[in-house]
């Protein structure tokens, strides 16, 4: 009996200690040395901080279904004074939306119901959602604010325009309502390449011969690269039976005459074809780098393309000049004599009988990499072979995702980040091309990626950006614009590019006399633009045409103003008082030969811009151009009509 | 018993041996991660400026580099065409005697706001407040991170 009670008494004892253990475990944890490690510091600052309680905190969000303890230990959350504590105690810094309704995880992930720092934050085998790095944070605003481009989120932006650019949507499933970009049709590649030795050059690597071609490098072996080059090759015929025009006559006859390759280059020069073309890296990035495209493209193809790009490439984005047969003959024999790749690598195969089931092999190799997803190919036998679907990629579970034989850290950012960086590190079956970006994109992307899941969201957080109404003219004016390509660089009604000047109420900015000489000989008004307007060679009744358009159609009525202004000499006077000595205007524009070079130069206002213009412009910049440099002064409206009056007295003749 | 004390010996000199390489690896790690720490935080915008100083940064890079460059040095593209120039911003003797009071006002209300050139425009129509005040946070950055080099 005596044992049975000893036996009692023991368990007595060690009951009671695990007992006492609890309340000592909550007195030592992790969280209550944070929030006394808190009130010590705080009694250190000048300014009087609220201590800590020495309580668990928390979130409630019902409507997220989310309890955020993050509170707890990151204290001064909330409080403006520590907003250069050091972490954890550091305040957030100021956005748009209020923590209490929002909560933590929902923007940063991890586990809030954690109490401890690891389980917190870190990934784990129980917790596929650690605390997102900094560098993929705004995935979350992706999350509600779909498709909007905001300016608290350049990261996002910048990685939607790369995922436009890149056309991942070719082969991928994606969200966002991305369409296809312009990729060049293969038919009749036959006929455009000059040899098979360029082919297999450029498939081997692109980037090689071409550094900023958006193709990516599909590492193909030498056997593959070959049979590619033999099948290609074998398209002769282009796209809608489009037959290329033989060269005429005076090209035979002139393309090595001095003064007939400078009339070329001449209208090369004029035309500003470097505007969108680089020529060795120099100018615009919009289109191929042309210096040695002499060694890659037929001549006969080369004038074809000048003469009828919009045949022969059907949805190219460059225009079509209006240049005679004589001047285009000019400008290939201007290019075939220049624009030559001196050390083009020698053709080790010349003219090579390909085996004979190339077609077979090539097809299987071109439906295999899914060359058919960006480059048009008319065969019955090409068959699109797309890859995953990635609209809820960032909803991937760590355990779907195949991480191969790479080392990285078992996360899905990790994942995504690798993938788009080095997607043959993850094994050789793998088919996706590498596209060697730099830092930055392959991080905006990852956090794009990141932000495509599949958990519902109520619908009240959701910010769906409106789809714009597309603008599509018709008739004479929908062909002049199409044949001049006018909406790859100008807005017209929230269409079109972005590099040139909206041209959506033209007709209320500028005058009409001005606009017909500017088609003429277009110049560049702002010296810090890099891409110009090209002289595009326009026949006269189409001016007419446009110019009729812009006046009678593109204009805003709210940009007219009353009559009667005082005009007089005092008040140029007290205009040009205020461009130089109140608002300082010259740090920017020139007037008279001195000024600076940000905003256009303003001696000929007079002759090009409407005064209705001038006066609402100034009241207010960012109203029509948000994104524009020129500050809203804050000026009165009788300044802003004297500054007007002096502006329009700025002419090239009084 | 014997052979408890002989592996409680063993184990006693493995250990000392094995914390002893321990140490020299770990310093060699500790280097290495502190270099690619270095590198990081001064070529990652996201490491090396807290969320306030990324905003200014951005605002800086429109508005501001211009004139000031893109370092804040007053080498802008438009800076000679201005008279007087602008005053290098990462020269820390200049900016220890300017507030941030007085670089929100001359942010604000422009040169003349301060008895400054009035080529330097009022930004005050143009930007919030708050905006205005991360961009002066990112102009702090000039001279902290030369103090800190």
């Amino acid at each position: 009996m005596t044992k049975l009670r000893r036996v009692y008494l023991i368990t007595a004892i060690v009951f009671l200690g695990v007992l006492a253990i609890s309340p000592f475990k909550d007195y030592f944890s992790e969280w209550r040395a944070v929030q006394k490690k808190y009130n010590r510091y705080i009694e250190k600052l000048p300014q009087k901080v609220k201590p800590a309680l020495l309580v668990l905190k928390q979130i409630w969000v019902p409507k997220l279904n989310r309890i955020d303890r993050c509170i707890t230990c990151h204290t001064g959350i909330d409080d403006g004074k520590l907003a250069n504590a050091p972490l954890p105690f550091r305040s957030h810094s100021q956005i748009p939306h209020d923590i209490a309704t929002f909560g933590c995880t929902v923007c940063h992930n991890g586990q809030g119901l954690a109490t401890n720092f690891s389980d917190a934050h870190l990934p784990s085998a129980f917790w596929d959602k650690p605390v997102l790095p900094t560098r993929y944070v705004e995935s979350s605003c992706g999350r509600c604010h779909i498709n909007e481009n905001l300016k608290l989120t350049p990261a996002l932006n910048r990685g939607r325009q790369e995922i436009s650019e890149l056309n991942c949507i070719a082969c991928h499933d994606l969200n966002g309502g991305y369409k296809k970009s312009f990729i060049p049709s293969l038919n009749g590649i036959g006929n455009k390449v000059i040899n098979r030795n360029w082919l297999t050059h450029w498939l081997k690597n692109p980037r090689e011969i071409r550094p900023l071609t958006k193709m990516p490098n599909f590492k193909l072996s030498n056997k593959e690269v070959q049979i590619l080059s033999d099948f290609l090759m074998s398209f002769k015929s282009f796209s809608n039976g489009v037959k290329l025009d033989s060269l005429p006559e005076i090209y035979v006859k002139n393309k090595n005459a001095d003064d007939f390759i400078a009339l070329g280059k001449t209208r090369f020069s004029e035309s500003r074809c470097i505007s969108c073309h680089a020529v060795e890296g120099k100018g615009g990035h919009l289109a191929p780098d042309l210096a040695k495209i002499a060694s890659k493209a037929t001549e006969v193809w080369i004038f074809n393309c000048i003469n009828k790009v919009h045949l022969l490439q059907p949805g190219v984005e460059m225009p079509q000049f209006g240049f005679s047969i004589k001047e285009t003959a000019a400008i290939t024999s201007y290019i075939e004599s220049e624009f030559v790749d001196r050390d083009a690598p020698a053709d080790t195969v010349g003219v090579s009988q390909p085996p004979p089931n190339f077609f077979e092999q090539g097809v299987a190799l071109f439906n295999q990499y899914n060359c058919g997803g960006c480059h048009d190919l008319s065969s019955e036998k090409v068959a699109l072979n797309r890859g995953p679907d990635l609209t809820a990629i960032g909803s991937k579970k760590t355990y779907q995702i195949d991480f191969g034989t790479s080392n990285i850290p078992h996360t899905l950012y990790d994942y995504i980040d690798a993938k788009i960086r080095s997607p043959r590190a993850f094994g050789q079956s793998v088919r996706m091309p590498e596209y060697q970006l730099n830092e930055a994109d392959n991080q905006a992307i990852t956090a794009v990626l990141l932000s495509w899941q599949n958990e519902p969201l109520p619908r009240e957080f959701v910010r769906t950006a409106p789809h714009p109404a597309k603008f599509d003219p018709q008739g004479k004016v929908g062909q002049i614009i199409q044949k001049y390509s006018c909406l790859k660089c100008h807005t017209i009604n929230q269409t079109g590019g972005t590099i040139a000047p909206d041209l959506s109420i033209v007709g209320s900015q500028l005058q009409g006399k001005w606009v017909k000489s500017y088609f003429k000989v277009p110049y560049s008004l702002r010296p810090i633009m890099e891409e110009r307007m090209p002289n595009l060679f326009i026949a006269n009744d189409e001016i007419e045409t446009l110019t009729d358009y812009f006046f009678k159609v593109l204009i805003s009525d709210s940009l007219s103003i009353e009559n009667g202004w005082d005009n007089s000499a005092e008040a140029i006077a007290r205009g040009q008082g205020l461009f130089r000595e109140k608002y300082g205007c010259q740090s920017c524009h020139i007037v008279g030969g001195n000024g600076g070079y940000v905003g256009p130069p303003l001696d000929k206002t007079g002759d090009r811009l409407r005064p209705g213009w001038i006066y609402h412009w100034l009241l207010n910049p960012q109203k029509y151009k948000p994104e524009t440099l020129e500050p809203r002064a804050g000026l009165s409206e009788a300044e802003a009509k004297d500054l007007t009056v002096y502006l329009m007295s700025l002419k090239s003749e009084k | 018993m014997r052979l408890i004390v002989f592996l409680f010996v063993l184990s006693l000199i493995s250990c000392h041996e094995l914390h002893k390489s321990g140490t020299a690896l770990q310093k060699d790690k500790d280097s290495l991660t502190a270099a690619i720490a270095d590198s990081l935080i001064h070529n990652d915008p996201w490491l090396r400026y807290t969320y306030p100083e990324r905003q200014g940064k951005q605002l800086f890079e429109q508005y501001c580099v211009i004139c000031h460059g893109q370092n804040g040095e007053g080498d802008g593209f438009n800076a000679y065409n201005l008279n007087p120039k602008p005053h290098s911003l990462s020269d820390s003797t200049y900016m220890r005697a300017l507030s941030i009071e007085t670089l929100t006002e001359s942010i604000s209300f422009g040169g003349k706001g301060v008895n400054k050139s009035v080529l330097m425009p009022a930004y005050q129509n143009t930007l919030s407040k708050t905006q205005i005040s991360n961009v002066v946070l990112y102009i702090e950055t000039f001279t902290q991170i030369k103090a800190g080099l």
